[in-house]
Formats: structure tokens, sequence, C-alpha cells
């Protein structure tokens, strides 16, 4: 069947330390992204005034308060110092995942990536749980009762784990349905107008490249940065009298 | 070479952690920070100009009711000015009044006094003339010899035909 293949990032170059480190796409990309996103935020802020003339500085202040506001909402006004973090978060998802327009391999299509990110949750879940309960928090895997230790202990692992499966699952499948489709098409074209060009490759793969590469990857974004911002603030929520 | 699909290489994982971590911080030094704190420069610029305003605002009304107290007394005063001046003036002018009736009747009297003297003066100097025709009347009479009593009876007809004012002193002196 046209020999279709998934096949995770592309090994660019290995290092030769422990054994071979392998440079994946994934991680030059990544490279490229933090180097847009460092070129783009001098534009942004260089020479901020008080009262907004250029349409950047007006763009750069709309993406601190929209986080902020997301922030604020979503994690309270205690929480704010985490609205860097997320906004990190969600630009990287983004990018990660809409970099695949320009061509690139999606970063967030490897799951080394989301697993990641979900382990950041993780610490920040617990590190957050810490400072507001103290070592009482660990109890708290003991409720209700202590024979529930096991499975509290796998369910607050699952927690980054799904994060991380969820994020990579969609971006992959979208991957996956784009590639199956353009190979189908591709055979379509010879089987009905027996050319080798594959006409019907044209056009119609975009509208689906809209829904999951565009609509997706900015799903999925705030998807992973919600989830992360309402496990952080369910873990320092203040007791309820 | 591809990595397989699904898999855990632990260099992808640390140098995400590492990525996620440098674009925190270009994030947080870079974005975030810069913006967050010229919003909140505005802000306090916005509030400072508001409070501002407020305080002059309170000046000029401080102002406006020091000014309107002070446009009331000018104005007191300047009615009371002109009420007293007004006073003056019309004692003044009674004053005046009064001093030129005075002059005025004193001039009169003076008049009167001097009409009097003047009279008397010319009834005086008449009486003197009359005294001299009478002596130059005598004259003729006793040129011409008469008796007494056509004399007498002469001079009173002379005197009668002069038909002078005033002469019953004169009749009278007689």
């Amino acid at each position: 069947m046209g020999g279709i293949s998934i096949e995770g990032p592309k090994i660019l170059f290995q290092l030769p330390f422990f054994g071979g480190l392998n440079i994946t796409e994934t991680v030059v990309t990544s490279w490229l992204i933090i180097l847009a996103v460092f070129i783009l935020c001098k534009f942004l802020t260089h020479n901020l005034e008080k009262i907004p003339t250029k349409k950047r500085q007006q763009l750069a202040e709309k993406a601190v308060i929209m986080i902020d506001k997301l922030v604020a909402d979503t994690m309270g006004e205690r929480n704010m110092a985490y609205a860097p973090y997320i906004m990190t978060l969600m630009v990287f998802s983004l990018l990660g995942s809409l970099v695949s327009l320009l061509g690139f391999r999606s970063v967030t299509a490897d799951l080394n990536v989301t697993l990641t990110w979900g382990f950041i949750t993780f610490v920040l879940i617990w590190r957050a749980g810490f400072k507001a309960n103290g070592p009482k928090q660990l109890k708290g895997l003991l409720d209700p009762i202590p024979v529930m230790l096991p499975m509290n202990i796998i369910g607050e692992i699952a927690t980054p784990v799904s994060m991380g499966f969820r994020h990579f699952g969609n971006v992959l499948a979208g991957t996956i349905i784009s590639t199956l489709v353009y190979a189908g098409l591709t055979i379509a074209t010879q089987a009905v107008l027996n050319i080798a060009f594959p006409l019907f490759a044209i056009g119609i793969p975009a509208v689906l490249s809209v829904y999951f590469d565009l609509f997706s990857g900015c799903i999925q974004a705030y998807i992973f940065g919600m989830l992360t911002m309402v496990y952080v603030s369910n873990a320092n929520a203040p007791e309820e009298a | 070479m591809n990595e397989a699909l699904i898999t855990v290489d632990w260099f992808t994982v640390g140098a995400t952690l590492i990525n996620t971590l440098i674009l925190f911080l270009i994030l947080k030094h870079f974005l975030y920070q810069p913006v967050k704190k010229m919003l909140k420069a505005r802000e306090e610029e916005v509030r400072a100009t508001y409070d501002a305003a407020d305080q002059d605002r309170a000046q000029a009304q401080e102002l406006k009711q020091e000014y309107e107290s002070q446009m009331a007394t000018a104005k007191e005063q300047a009615g009371e000015l002109i009420r007293s001046a007004t006073l003056k003036a019309q004692s003044h002018a009674s004053e005046i009044l009064s001093d030129a009736q005075k002059k005025a009747e004193d001039r009169l009297q003076r008049a009167g006094e001097q009409i009097e003297t003047e009279r008397r003066k010319a009834v005086s100097e008449a009486r003197d003339a009359i005294a001299g025709l009478a002596i130059s009347a005598a004259e003729q009479v006793v040129r011409e010899e008469l008796n007494a009593a056509r004399n007498e009876k002469l001079v009173n007809q002379f005197l009668d035909q002069l038909e002078l004012p005033e002469t019953p002193d004169l009749s009278a002196k007689r």
C-alpha cells in the first residue's frame, strides 16, 4: 500500500557521549522556536512607552494582559506568579504544534516533550501543595482510608502521564490522518484519472490541516495550560472554612 | 534515521526541560516583566494625574470662593463709598446753597443800605439846592420889597411848585 509509515522524529546527528546522544528534529525545532520567540519578544518590547503609539507594544500588552486575566480567573490572584510559566507553556505548545504549517515536524508530536511538560506540571502541583499544606500534603494520599494509598499514588502519577499522552496523541493523530489522506488521495488520483500527479491531493488536505494543525494545536495548548492551572490552584487552594 | 514513534529518549527529555526553562526565562524577562513594569508605571502615572487634577480642582474651588467673597466685600465697600460720598455731596451742596443765600441776602441788605444812604445824600443835596434857590428867591423878594406875608406866601408857592417827594420833614422843620 505505497509504503506508508509513521515514524518518530528524525535523528539529525549523534553526539558521541554516553553511547551516543540523539539530537532529534524535535530538539532542533525547539531551539528555532526559542530563537524566534526571543527575537519576537525583543521586537515587541523594545522602547515601551507609557502612552503606546506602536501596534507592536499594544500587541505585547494584549498578550500579557490576556495571560494575566486567564491566570487570575483560573488560579486566583494568589497564584499570579505562575503567569509567566503558563505563558511559556502555551506559547511553546502552540508554536510547537503550529510549526507543522511551516513544514517542520511538530515538536508536540514527540512524546518526550509532552511528557516532560506533564512532569513539570506534576512537580508544580506537589510544590504548591507542600507550600500550602506542609508535610500534611502527603497525608492526602491516605484519604479517605489508608488502603487507598496505591490507588492515590497511581492517580497522582496518572495526571502528568495522561496530560502528556493526550497532547501527544492529539497532535500525532492529526499527523497520521493527514498522511493517510495524502496517501489515499494520491492512490485515488491514480485509480480514477490514471496519472502519476496527485491531483486530488491539492486543496482537500488544506481543509483538514486547518482543523488538525491550526485548531487542534490551539486547543491542545489551551487545554494543557488550563489543566496545569487547575491542578496547581487546586493543590494550594485555601481551605474552606 | 528516525526514532521510534513512541519511545523515551532521555536526552530529548532533558533538552526539553532545559528548552522550556530557557523559553520561560526569555518570556519572563523580555516580555512579561517589561510589559508589567510599564503597565504599572502607567497605572501609577494615571493615578497621579487624577490626584493632581482633583487637587487642582479643589484649589480652584477655594480660589473661586475666595474671589467671590472678595468681590462681595468690594461691592459692599463701593456701595458704602458711594452712599457716603452722596451724603457728603448733598450736605456740601446745601451748605453752598445756604452760604450763597446768606451772601445774597447780605449783598441785598448792603445794597438797600447804600440806596438809603444815596437817597439821604440826594435829599440833603436837594435840600441844599432848594435852600440856595430859596435864598436867591428871597433876595428877589427883598429886591422887590415885598412884605413878609407876601414873602412867605411866595416861598410856599415856590416850594409847592417844586413837587419834591418826602417834603413833610422840610415843612416840619420850618
